[in-house]
């Protein structure tokens, strides 16, 4: 039976270790053998660049780091470009995180940018680190950011740091920035502080959770939106510092391989149906 | 009876109209409570965490004494728990003077050792995995079999090659309407936020109904089926 | 390879990782991927790698290490940055000793407050369900969590997902000077009604309303296509930052440990696989232990 079938029907039954190593070779060419493609900027990534660039000297950023290792490859290049925009304009950063992995990944970032820019800790940055219960926190420092946020990461006391001066509850930062990887992420962040507080508020999310938070970008909720890879390598092109543009190659080849996938995968199941049909 | 189904719905009720009080009058004392009943959830949270642990374990000790199907993998796991337990509670790699609890996050620790070069490696590569299984999949299992998959599929072509250099470069001598990234934006902005937006809407009244289920008392299946 | 040597190989694996974790530390290499940094995480990303071939033992001993390690983290991360400092910080907020130990929490400057045995009792009922006979009081906790949950998300997705976003769906349809921006609200109108109709289920889908709510369905499917291609545009980006470390992994003066190790597991699997051919009954799981 199998032998009657057309080329492009046996098409359809491809071994799948071949799809794989085709995209394995997809991706893994281009990291080698940069195309240097031009990435285009897109509104909700310029809008985000807009809300952080109009911010005065001085403000104090909540930044909050919801990833960990597994969606570092997306959402780190856009605190990369975040950062570099934020102390370039001397803006203060105030780092939480609602997922365990968040503080590692804060932890290093900063120490990244300490030299950089000669940042001092407590004065220009802090980084008070993760605190366990996802939307119970946001709801909790609402109220009283001391009660749960004691101590920053390195154990000094918070009413001890500068930066915190008069920061008694969330409300009292002047603007958020969430860095979010799924739950708890963006979506608790709007529903339990920026929209209940009125506080502007504006994230870089993994592609997989874009559509979960498109609508409130198109609501007013929260100021444009960084849509995974792609979102990162518009705004470090803005920004005009950061790596993930050179990974753009990269995803540019996989993604034409996979929608040709679709095509001939598509094509081999017409056939096979009309075959059938005919038969 | 009484202890097992009546106390703990007692508890959601107090618990949920507390918390759902103080939304709206977020005066003493319900904003004081709101502060605290928080915390304690983030604290019973964490217990949790450590019921998940110790699950494991138990898990992890009957497959090796029943010599179940790779019973002899449940020693690796047990091997990396007691590895990192040990790292993130005794004081061993901790440097100098640094106090445990610090020390998670300190330069030269273990446990940040461990965090950065073998958990970052396993967590990250379990997920890049799923890049091979989404391109077999679209390759075997998205069929065009009626209107609604052909929508599905077209608009997901689009969104994948208009978010890309290589989207923009293969249209950029079209006319504007008729360049990919366009083309994409145009989808993503309206006709997929105005789905995206219904089933949002649709969930939250879902999750209205439900959370006032549960405080009500009506909906009791976090009880479990013994009562 | 009998299961004792399975059993005896994996241990000495584990055991010369934490024995190499801490020779990495003791001998000054810093925290981040450098050096042994390189040889461990090349070893274990393609340990991974390795199940896209079949089920095999490398990849069985990661996940099981990932599994083990993770569940540690998790519990260390947790107890440090909550019951350490807001519970034991609250409960003993001063120097003491207990049963001759010395108990000191006062660096996390917290006043003391008994309020927080509640919490405290909650969670160690919460730790009872490990004992099936007194599992029940777990519930106790449970109903904590549920009510609070509730009465957080009840008010929130009300006001932001449900309120806000039918407040922001109906906007001006005719813009003067601006037709096509008039269009898309009306679009975006359309979609919402007739998506939100589809998943009205108490009406049979029939006549009028069954055209309406079919065109909801199509805005459902653009919004699925949508999502399907940023899943696929997420999960190449999570393997473009694995290739990625391959490559910074693979260079001379870390004695090329992502070719090194790449090279040995294709060998391996490959005579495992020669070894074992025809017998497995099952294709994807070819190397039995």
């Amino acid at each position: 039976m199998a032998n009657d079938k057309s080329f492009l029907e046996r098409l359809g039954d491809l071994d799948r270790r071949w799809v794989f190593i085709i995209i394995g070779l997809s991706v893994f060419i281009p990291l080698l053998v940069p195309l240097g493609l031009e990435v285009v900027t897109t509104p909700t990534t310029v809008d985000v660049f807009n809300a952080i660039d109009s911010l005065p000297a001085g403000t104090r950023v909540l930044i909050s780091f919801e990833y960990g290792p597994s969606t570092q490859p997306e959402v780190e290049p856009m605190g990369v470009a975040l950062l570099h925009h934020l102390f370039r304009k001397d803006c203060r950063v105030i780092a939480t995180a609602l997922w365990p992995d968040g503080q590692f990944m804060s932890a290093r970032l900063f120490e990244l940018f300490e030299a950089e820019y000669d940042l001092e800790w407590g004065v220009d940055y802090v980084n008070l680190g993760f605190r366990p219960g996802a939307e119970a926190v946001i709801k909790g420092i609402a109220k009283e950011f001391r009660a749960n946020y004691r101590t920053d990461l390195r154990g000094n006391l918070v009413e001890d740091l500068p930066i915190m001066d008069g920061i008694y509850k969330v409300a009292d930062v002047d603007f958020i920035f969430t860095l979010s990887a799924g739950y708890p992420g963006t979506v608790e962040w709007i529903l339990y502080a920026a929209d209940p507080y009125n506080i502007p508020m504006s994230s870089g999310v993994t592609a997989i959770q874009v559509n979960e938070v498109i609508p409130y970008v198109d609501a007013g909720q929260c100021y444009g939106i960084l849509a995974g890879m792609s979102g990162a390598a518009e705004y470090e092109t803005l920004v005009k510092k950061g790596d993930a543009t050179k990974f753009m190659d990269a995803q540019s080849i996989a993604h034409f391989l996979i929608v040709l996938f679709i095509i001939l995968g598509n094509i081999s199941y017409i056939v096979g149906r009309r075959r059938q049909r005919s038969a | 009876m009484f202890w097992k189904t009546q106390i703990p719905v007692a508890i959601v009720f107090v618990v949920g109209m507390l918390t759902l009080v103080q939304w709206f009058i977020p005066h003493r004392p319900f904003d004081q409570l709101q502060v605290h009943m928080t915390q304690w959830f983030d604290i019973i949270a964490v217990f949790a965490v450590i019921l998940g642990g110790l699950n494991l374990l138990k898990l992890q000790f009957s497959k090796i004494i029943n010599r179940k199907k790779d019973w002899q993998y449940a020693i690796v796991t047990l091997v990396g728990f007691a590895v990192m337990f040990s790292y993130g509670f005794f004081r061993i790699g901790v440097p100098g003077e640094i106090v445990m609890g610090d020390h998670l996050q300190a330069e030269n620790s273990h446990f940040r050792w461990m965090f950065f070069n073998i958990f970052t490696p396993l967590s990250a590569t379990m997920f890049a995995l799923l890049a091979f299984f989404v391109a077999s999949a679209s390759y075997r299992a998205f069929r065009i079999r009626n209107t609604e998959a052909t929508l599905l599929l077209v608009a997901g072509m689009i969104l994948m090659l208009g978010r890309v250099p290589l989207g923009a470069l293969l249209t950029k001598n079209l006319p504007s309407f008729m360049q990919l990234q366009n083309i994409q934006e145009w989808i993503y902005l309206w006709p997929n936020v105005a789905g995206a937006r219904a089933i949002m809407i649709g969930i939250g009244l879902g999750m209205v109904a439900t959370s006032l289920r549960f405080i009500l008392g009506i909906e009791k299946s976090f009880l479990g089926g013994d009562e | 390879m009998s299961k004792d040597v399975w059993t005896i190989v994996s241990i000495v694996i584990v055991a010369a990782l934490s024995a190499l974790s801490v020779a990495a530390i003791s001998w000054g290499i810093d925290n981040h991927e450098i050096g042994f940094g390189f040889w461990i995480g090349s070893l274990l990303t393609m340990g991974i790698m390795s199940y896209l071939y079949a089920d095999n033992p490398f990849y069985k001993f990661t996940e099981h290490l990932f599994v083990g390690v993770s569940a540690s983290y998790w519990i260390a991360t947790y107890y440090w940055t909550q019951i350490d400092t807001n519970l034991l910080g609250r409960l003993f907020p001063e120097k003491t000793s207990f049963l001759g130990m010395t108990i000191d929490f006062s660096r996390h400057g917290h006043e003391q407050n008994l309020w927080y045995l509640i919490p405290l009792v909650l969670g160690l009922f919460m730790l009872a369900r490990l004992i099936p006979s007194i599992g029940w009081i777990s519930r106790w906790s449970l109903s904590f969590v549920v009510g609070l949950y509730a009465g957080l998300r009840s008010y929130g997705y009300l006001q932001s997902n449900v309120m806000q976003q039918a407040k922001e769906t109906f906007r001006p349809i005719i813009i003067p000077g601006d037709f096509w921006a008039g269009f898309n609200h009306l679009v975006l109108v359309v979609g919402v009604v007739s998506a939100l109709l589809y998943f009205f289920f108490s009406k049979e889908h029939k006549g009028m309303f069954g055209t309406i709510s079919r065109v909801g369905i199509f805005f459902l499917m653009v919004s699925f296509g949508a999502a399907f291609g940023f899943a696929v545009m997420g999960r190449i980006s999570l393997l473009i930052g694995r290739f990625d470390f391959l490559i910074r992994a693979s260079t001379a003066e870390n004695g090329y440990p992502s070719i090194v190790v790449t090279v040995l597991m294709v060998a391996i699997l490959s005579i495992l696989a020669m070894k074992n051919k025809g017998k497995g009954e099952d294709e994807d799981e070819l190397f039995e232990p």
